[in-house]
């Protein structure tokens, strides 16, 4: 698929977009639109998460359909802990990650050792497993989900989440660790062999590579990516409710992927910023908005089949061809 | 639509005779389960988890059904040849 393996970043451009999004709240401020702020902060999250979701889809070759087990997870924990009075966002968010990665650890090692298609349906079990295991919880809200009393507590003077832009340049951090560790991760030793083995497993083995290893490894890696935008997505609605599992949400975080580019390092970001953008403007011209992002969505897959992120490469090598 | 994708999974993908034997054992499976868990569960606490974990556990039957299925079987129970 590629030729290069390597991932570039480059800097100039990526401390441009820092800035902008460093620059937005105030911008927003300025103009009174402080709404904009708060779904800035949802399109970040769902950015980390649809960036946890590219590591094992794009580049681990995983097509996991279970990713909403591991985001819904971690925004449970950090609501069960509110609940019994743990608001420290430095004990919740930590475990929510963990939660995110010991789940995604023990889904792994079990859906693993299937391939294709039943690697799709059975991750796809495990979530509606944990599903129906939160809805059953009643005195954690079962269906009906479980209210925040307040954001989680920073515990830094100064710093109080609950307005909505501390919160967007927390998420805003966040993001930019884990996108910088991503980044690291792809282009590391470890990242190489797990794109080998997205390309040719068999070989990968006969190499002498523990290619099991690898992948679960990268499985819960993941998870516990997904855990952290969990747990932010819980403060930032002030509520977790059942939805967050509901396999609809690992496949709105699939859309994403595959529509941002997958195996792209960029692809898990820019398709959360374009499905959740496109969905916000089209919702409001009509109630039926479905349909035409269905439509769009058609579309941009026929024409860029590799995704939005793949656009980059067709200029490029148009550039080289020169 | 997750069910009849259930039912082909465990029946094995590509195969007529795997899918009869799939929508009859996660229909018989399903409607046993959510009529006989949360009872179960019920005589044996009346109060309390164990009273909600029945009827949890009967909608979670089939995915745990599937998911042993794949587990010992990753092809389904009946293959397609060829």
């Amino acid at each position: 698929m590629h030729s290069n393996l390597h991932h570039q970043l480059p800097l100039p451009r990526t401390l441009a977009l820092l800035a902008v999004f460093l620059a937005f709240p105030l911008g927003a401020q300025a103009l009174g639109q402080e709404f904009y702020v708060s779904m800035a902060c949802r399109l970040m999250i769902f950015a980390l998460a649809a960036s946890s979701l590219n590591l094992i889809l794009g580049f681990g070759g995983m097509v996991s359909l279970g990713h909403a087990a591991y985001f819904g997870a971690g925004a449970y924990a950090v609501g069960i802990l509110m609940q019994h009075g743990v608001a420290s966002a430095w004990i919740s968010w930590p475990l929510a990650m963990l939660v995110g990665g010991l789940l995604a650890l023990a889904i792994g090692a079990l859906c693993l050792r299937t391939r294709g298609i039943y690697f799709i349906m059975i991750t796809l079990a495990f979530a509606q497993m944990v599903y129906y295991l939160f809805i059953s919880l009643r005195s954690y809200g079962g269906e009906d989900g479980l209210n925040l009393m307040s954001r989680s507590a920073l515990g830094l003077p100064g710093v109080d989440l609950s307005g909505d832009t501390a919160f967007y340049y927390v998420v805003l951090a966040l993001l930019a660790a884990c996108l910088l560790l991503l980044h690291r991760l792809v282009n590391s030793r470890f990242g190489r062999v797990l794109q080998a083995v997205r390309e040719n497993e068999t070989r990968m083995a006969a190499i002498g590579y523990p290619v099991f290893r690898y992948k679960l490894t990268c499985f819960a890696i993941a998870g516990a990516l997904a855990g952290l935008a969990g747990a932010l997505i819980a403060n930032q609605n002030m509520l977790v409710s059942p939805s967050l599992v509901h396999w609809t949400q690992s496949g709105s975080l699939m859309v994403m992927v595959i529509l941002g580019g997958a195996g792209y390092f960029w692809g898990g970001a820019l398709g959360a910023f374009a499905l959740l953008l496109l969905e916000e403007v089209l919702s409001g011209y009509t109630e039926h908005w479905q349909l035409p992002l269905g439509v769009l969505l058609l579309i941009v897959v026929l024409l860029l089949p590799k995704g939005m992120a793949s656009l980059a490469d067709r200029f490029k090598t148009k550039g080289a061809g020169k | 639509m997750i069910l009849a994708f259930v039912v082909i999974v465990i029946g094995g993908i590509g195969s007529i005779r795997g899918a009869l034997a799939g929508a009859l054992l996660v229909g018989v499976v399903d409607t046993l389960s959510r009529t006989l868990l949360p009872v179960l569960t019920r005589s044996l606490a009346p109060e309390g988890l164990m009273a909600d974990l029945g009827a949890a556990l009967s909608s979670m039957l089939i995915y745990i059904l599937m998911a042993a299925v794949l587990f010992f079987k990753p092809e389904g129970l009946f293959p397609a040849r060829g």
